[in-house]
């Protein structure tokens, strides 16, 4: 049976174990934020995204069960999930932000050409379609493999290929002028 | 064209070059401290569940809450039924006698 790394955690989250609940945060809040600022155009939203999925976390610790799902698979979903939900609640807004995602943390000895590009690489996954947005951000940004991405996307492994593939298509192009950067 | 069509090795590494470049966000002290605030007040609500599970624990170590909780109502169920439908047949007490005047004890005044 496979072991869940993070099932003692959970287990301990579930009794009210503060520590743990911090170890916890501390080990998945880094990829869940990327995943969330890379799905979701303002960052306060993504914030709030992510804090949203905490919640849900932290009221249903105590009801986890160990071995059904990984743990990770399920955070990851639940953090999608919120994103989705805010995605749809603003459906015309998206496509014009895309185009002015701004670096959160360009860093201050970077350069300003490698921060332009940085910006057009954002604002490219920005303007994809959600999934095909989630599936990159999933399989390149997250490390999944295929399988359990496409497990977190409650998708089958063909339909994450293709989105993969049409997603990383897309952006080739967008980003075809970057090529020699 | 295909949705899975293949693309070239050097397309793939070109383009995962260019994802890399994409930094990831670092994450905002503020945010870790409104999830761990979260958690205190979603801890705080299980203390009242916590207590039960304490008690339950001292009365019947390592059962699931439902026994304790089962015989507890068991023994709330047949106290009432007994109290209400098998009334212990006491005898009565005369308390207007008890309250009426001072006790006729004879204490030695008459002698």
């Amino acid at each position: 049976m496979m072991i869940d790394p993070d099932a003692d955690l959970v287990l301990r989250v579930g009794q009210g174990d503060r520590a743990a609940a911090a170890a916890l945060m501390a080990r998945h809040l880094p990829m869940m934020l990327a995943l969330a600022r890379r799905m979701l155009p303002d960052p306060a939203e993504a914030d709030d995204a992510v804090q949203d999925a905490f919640i849900q976390l932290w009221t249903h610790a105590a009801r986890w069960e160990p071995g059904r799902a990984k743990f990770s698979t399920w955070l990851y979903r639940v953090t999608l999930n919120k994103c989705y939900d805010r995605l749809r609640r603003r459906p015309t807004a998206r496509l014009e932000e895309a185009a002015e995602v701004v670096d959160p943390a360009p860093g201050p000895d970077a350069g300003l050409q490698n921060a332009a590009i940085s910006v057009q690489i954002q604002a490219a996954l920005a303007a994809l379609p959600e999934r095909q947005r989630a599936a990159i951000q999933l399989c390149h940004y997250q490390g999944c493999g295929n399988i359990e991405a496409a497990e977190i996307l409650g998708i089958s492994v063909e339909a994450l290929e293709s989105l993969l593939a049409r997603g990383r298509r897309t952006l080739r192009a967008r980003l075809e002028h970057l090529k020699d950067a | 064209m295909d949705d899975t069509d293949i693309e070239s090795a050097q397309d793939a590494a070109r383009l995962n070059r260019l994802l890399d470049a994409a930094p990831a966000p670092t994450v905002p002290a503020a945010l870790e401290r409104r999830i761990m605030a979260d958690f205190d007040r979603v801890a705080a609500r299980w203390t009242f569940a916590k207590t039960l599970r304490r008690i339950a624990d001292a009365v019947w170590p390592d059962a699931p809450v439902w026994q304790p909780a089962c015989a507890f109502a068991l023994a709330l169920l047949i106290g009432t039924g007994v109290a209400a439908f098998a009334p212990l047949d006491l005898p009565q007490q005369d308390d207007a006698f008890a309250l009426g005047g001072p006790p006729d004890i004879d204490i030695g005044h008459g002698i």
